[in-house]
């Protein structure tokens, strides 16, 4: 008789920590007229921001849940407080003027560690509130700008702020979306002039502390002609027995040939529903690399968009999904190619585990206009055992025939053969699997800095954790 | 006068995906009362046909069908009784049962006959039996535009098998909407050859359902596409049975303003362990102003399978047309040969030389002279 590998749930006591939050200040639960100008007082926003989160707000009670993706039915926004901002008064520039709860958070994820060694601007929110930004000197000298958006938008750069904030996404794309720009708060904005290339990477840690919160936080990048940059982007949360929600909206603004690199490594709790919007539009020449791990959260929607509108506009879409028991992480990529000899490649792997269920889900649109592009689509779904799930729904749409479009797919299990193999070299049985499935999802942590690799293999390894039976 | 017309959903996705995309199902609408369409058949020896619902061992097993159950469920309302065809235990059939609805007329010969018409047909396949069965789906431009709606059913006993071979060369005016389900038993096989050479508007569905360990299906499509015509599809594959396997295949030329959606699932459920299952498409584009879809779907609730889909979509390969044009072949000559060898590719498996000659009839071939 065959036996079966048991897998454990993670471990997630590095992130499962959490604080009383009685001294935040909080808004009402649900979603009212009344909460959202509360939230655009606590904000003292301009007033067209104001109307815009007013408006938002109206096409959110007019736009339906998707009738697509996993349920939402656990989500109740009446039960959601949508703003919390933690005891603390003001953005801080160093880590010894933050709260000791809150500083002590984000020494535990390493933030301030990784800060001195391998960063050139660190940003942390905890919950609704952005509680710490810096940025290296030298960095700041060469123009980059990395701050807080609430300040930059009532600062020196509300109009660049004003022309750009949710015109990418904007709230009428789908329910959440509009949620976010009714509630939105906290998150970074970042400029980098023309022909100016960070050799490090900035990076924004997202927090969410607070039972039953919501966190709205609202990322606005702009990556002048010629330069570069690479963000990171992380995301934790304690687990609580009642929901919590993420519903940030990422905007990437990609000048000619300039190229943003944007990667996340995702782990929120599973008690959240992740449904966060990630746009970049990219002009001529330019180019977004998404590098993507999904391992937390209890739903995730999750589908980063690339608009390819200049001539030559390149993106790239790198990402794992690890679904494990109590999750069911929809994620995916969308390119829409609107200009001549654009390109694409996505690449993604997907792991279903203990009852777990990931689905692929894409969408390539070749427009009219795009003659000659080109996109190659990859994707490799791996059931590690009999009661998870995986599906694979990729679409594509073309309207134009002078093109190259190519998709493969591939969905299985892990080879007896490969296991044996590996054991034959004095491997046990589950470091062999753990191993296979480390190598497996190698297309995103070769893409990653070392560091970063190394947390996502060690909650791979965590994953794979489990006694053999 | 009141519109009796009904708008019913066909050939929905098994899983829905964004809205946008336009992509999760179809809509038509179709007249309330179309006649029984008439039709030749020859029939081998070893094969009965009978009236009313063939299908006698799994009648109480509703059969799902690729157009999907709000099409059925017109169908059923038609009221129209469907022919069935049989073939008893360890029958292996002598030649295909032919099946032809073309040059079979309705009204007077010179009267263009508008009126839309449908046809059901049952197939039950014995144990260890074996049958092939080819539908020439035709008709005369002269007869203007209507719906055809033909629905085949089909229930595969063990260690049967079942080719269904269909070519459609229908008037561009005409909508076609073909369906097709059944079940197969353990070892059964059901192959499905279509060659798409005709019709306007086609909507084209298919549902086989791998109950038996060991159970096959194999689906060849090629299609033509030019000027305003399109072709709606929706193959589904549901694996229950044991190391049951499938693959689909689908291949074709997009012309003028031709729009084609190709929707293809693979769908491994629990306790299908050992199965494998494949889709393949293959998209010449010849002109800017086409549309071109696809929905590859592999849904797998089972860890012990192997599935895969690929596609490829563009224009000819650069360095094929090189070498083509270093051999004298011009750029359009090229994408003509590609074109007919796309369709030949899927008509070279069809063994009856007869639907294999209309075939090259229809891609412009001479008739060849009768000896």
């Amino acid at each position: 008789m065959k036996e079966k590998t048991q897998v454990d749930d993670i471990d997630r006591s590095l992130y499962d920590f959490r604080f009383e939050d009685k001294d935040a200040y909080k808004v009402k639960e649900g979603l009212t007229e009344a909460i959202v100008k509360q939230i655009s007082d606590e904000k003292s926003d301009p007033d067209w921001m104001r109307e815009f989160r007013l408006k938002a707000l109206k096409i959110y009670n007019e736009t339906d849940v998707p009738d697509w993706g996993p349920s939402l039915e656990g989500l109740d926004i009446d039960n959601i407080v949508t703003y919390v901002r933690p005891n603390t008064e003001r953005m801080h520039t160093s880590w010894e003027d933050v709260p000791e709860d809150i500083k002590d958070t984000f020494d535990r994820l390493g933030i301030p560690q990784a800060e001195r060694k391998s960063l050139a601007g660190v940003g942390a929110q905890y919950d609704s509130e952005l509680v710490y930004h810096n940025i290296k000197d030298d960095v700041a000298k060469q123009g980059v700008i990395y701050t807080d958006i609430e300040s930059a938008l009532r600062g020196e750069y509300g109009d660049m702020i004003r022309e750009h904030f949710m015109k990418a996404v904007p709230p009428t794309d789908h329910k959440f979306a509009a949620l976010h720009g009714a509630v939105w708060s906290g998150g970074s904005f970042v400029y980098v002039p023309a022909g100016v290339h960070l050799d490090i990477p900035l990076q924004s840690y997202f927090r969410l502390n607070a039972k039953g919160a919501g966190q709205f936080e609202h990322t606005l990048i702009i990556v002048d002609e010629g330069a570069y940059l690479h963000f990171i982007e992380g995301c934790s949360a304690p687990k609580y027995n009642v929901a919590n929600l993420h519903a940030g909206c990422v905007e990437l603004y990609i000048g000619k040939n300039a190229t943003l690199r944007y990667s996340t490594i995702e782990n929120w709790s599973k008690n959240m529903y992740n449904l966060n919007t990630k746009r970049a539009i990219v002009e001529e020449g330019g180019k977004i690399e998404w590098v993507s791990g999904s391992f937390g959260s209890h739903i995730s929607y999750l589908y980063p968009m690339s608009v390819l509108n200049g001539k030559g506009a390149r993106a790239e879409f790198t990402g794992v999904t690890f679904a494990g028991e109590g999750q069911n992480l929809d994620t995916g990529t969308k390119v829409v190619h609107n200009a001549e000899d654009t390109s694409s490649y996505i690449n993604t792997r997907s792991i279903s585990k203990s009852g777990g269920i990931s689905t692929f889900r894409s969408s390539v649109i070749i427009a009219k206009e795009a003659h000659g592009s080109k996109s190659a689509v990859s994707c490799e779904s791996l059931m590690v055992d009999d009661i998870s799930r995986s599906d694979t729904i990729p679409a594509m749409d073309i309207r134009c025939a002078d093109v190259d479009v190519g998709h493969e797919a591939k969905i299985g299990r892990i080879s007896d053969e490969t296991v044996f193999y590996l054991m034959s070299r004095g491997l046990s049985e589950e470091e062999a699997r753990a191993l296979i499935v480390r190598g497996f999802a190698d297309n995103v942590s070769k893409e990653l800095p070392l560091e970063y690799a190394v947390e996502m293999n060690n909650l791979i390894s965590l994953e794979m954790k489990g006694s053999i039976g | 006068m009141m519109d009796n017309t009904k708008n019913i959903h066909i050939n929905k996705l098994p899983v829905r995906t964004w809205n946008k995309l336009k992509m999760n199902e179809a809509s038509i609408e179709l007249g309330p009362k179309p006649s029984q369409a008439l039709y030749k058949d020859e029939i081998p020896s070893g094969v009965d046909r009978v009236s009313g619902k063939a299908i006698g061992p799994m009648s109480d097993i509703p059969v799902n069908t690729g157009l999907g159950e709000e099409f059925d469920a017109y169908v059923t309302d038609m009221g129209i009784k469907s022919v069935g065809y049989i073939t008893e235990d360890g029958v292996e059939a002598d030649a295909p049962l032919y099946i032809s609805y073309g040059g079979v007329r309705h009204g007077k010969e010179d009267e263009p006959a508008t009126d839309d018409k449908i046809g059901l047909i049952d197939f039950t396949v014995g144990e260890k039996s074996s049958l092939t069965v080819i539908q020439d789906i035709a008709d005369d431009d002269s007869r203007g535009a209507y719906t055809f709606v033909l629905q085949n059913k089909y229930h595969i006993a063990e260690g049967g098998s079942l080719t269904l071979i269909q070519v459609n060369r229908l008037g561009k005016e005409v909508c076609l909407c073909n369906d097709i389900g059944g079940y197969v038993a353990d070892g059964g096989k059901f192959s499905l050859i279509q060659v798409i050479l005709g019709g306007g508007v086609n909507y084209y569905g298919s549902n086989t359902g791998l109950t038996g360990n060991g159970s096959g299906v194999s689906i060849d499509v090629a299609y033509s596409l030019d000027g305003e015509a399109s072709l709606d599809m929706n193959y589904v594959v549901d694996h229950r049975g044991r190391n049951s396997e499938s693959n689909i295949g689908v291949s074709g030329v997009m012309k003028g303003s031709s729009k084609k959606l190709f929707r293809g699932t693979i769908d491994f459920h629990k306790g299908c362990a050992g199965a494998k299952g494949a889709e393949i498409e293959d998209v010449l584009l010849i002109d800017d102003t086409i549309v071109n879809q696809t929905i590859p779907l592999i849904l797998c609730d089972e860890e012990d399978v192997e599935g895969s889909h690929g596609a490829t979509i563009g224009r000819l390969d650069e360095h094929l047309l090189t070498y083509m044009k270093s051999r004298g072949i011009s750029e359009k000559d090229a994408y003509v040969l590609m074109e007919r060898a796309k369709i030949d590719a899927v008509a070279g498996k069809i063994e009856d030389d007869r639907i294999k000659g209309i075939i090259r009839t229809c891609m412009g071939d001479e008739p060849e002279a009768e000896v």
